[in-house]
């Protein structure tokens, strides 16, 4: 699945397009590697639960302030997806 | 919220020069366990970071405007709930504690305070100079507080100074280190 958060300008854009990738209902772990396939950083915060943290690579080694992109998964004891957040930040020195 | 506990948090940014940066944020923790972050921050980054990126609206070029105190805007702070998928929210996060007990209520609602009247500042944010890190060690400085690094954590701005004309307390010219020696100016 190729969701790139680098398409999009806020979280509402994100999280809609990442429901309808990762729609509820269906299997977390493919939301997951696709979090940290595209680089990710994710640690479970408890049962079925997980949090992810995505900062932008920027291309300018000089840039000192870029997109921060954090990601809550939901699932239940199947291991579906119950719920997503999704929040974006300018992540700045 | 009714803070029982402050913790200045860094959180892994980005690496200059093969050294990691950090950015830093406040994280309140009350009774009941909840938390409540507060952060710096530019008003927006400059327009070439949003070419080709959409939002609900469509292109997120047409809605820009470009702020007036520089390419990033002035400084602005924000604050919520510190929680899974909320701003800010890093497990891996480093953390150094500011206060606890009966004094971090107080200094939560001071920090609040300063970050107001910092915003109102409309301090233009330079990501070379003062930016978020600074902001967030200004607002503590100004409410009396010095407060440490997590250990081994590199963020650029806390060692820059208080703004001349600010708020009494705080330093009042940028600190110099020289070898072991520091030299005020």
């Amino acid at each position: 699945m190729g969701f790139r958060f680098e398409q999009f300008a806020d979280a509402p854009a994100a999280q809609a397009a990442f429901e309808a990738a990762f729609p509820i209902g269906s299997p977390a772990d493919p939301a997951l590697q696709a979090l940290v396939g595209m680089g990710a950083q994710c640690k479970s915060t408890g049962p079925g639960k997980v949090a992810c943290r995505y900062v932008e690579h920027v291309e300018d080694p000089g840039a000192l302030a870029g997109w921060c992109w954090h990601v809550a998964i939901d699932a239940d004891s199947e291991k579906a997806i119950k719920g997503t957040r999704i929040a974006l930040a300018i992540l700045a020195i | 919220m009714s803070a029982e506990r402050i913790e200045l948090m860094a959180s892994a940014a980005g690496r200059i020069g093969g050294v990691t940066w950090h950015h830093l944020f406040l994280v309140a923790t009350d009774a009941s366990g909840a938390r409540a972050y507060l952060r710096a921050g530019p008003e927006s980054l400059p327009r070439a970071r949003l070419a080709g990126r959409r939002t609900l609206h469509g292109d997120a070029l047409e809605d820009y405007e470009a702020p007036a105190a520089s390419p990033y805007g002035a400084i602005t702070f924000s604050s919520g709930p510190y929680e899974p998928g909320g701003v800010d929210f890093d497990p891996n996060a480093a953390n150094a504690p500011v206060a606890s007990g009966a004094g971090a209520a107080q200094l939560w609602d001071a920090l609040a305070s300063q970050a107001k009247a910092l915003a109102q500042e409309k301090i233009p944010y330079d990501p070379a100079g003062r930016g978020a890190n600074w902001a967030v060690m200004e607002a503590l400085r100004r409410c009396g507080v010095e407060a440490a690094l997590p250990p081994k954590r590199w963020a650029p701005g806390v060692s820059l100074g208080s703004a001349p004309g600010s708020a009494p307390g705080a330093p009042s010219a940028p600190t110099r280190r020289v070898g072991q020696a520091a030299m005020v100016a």
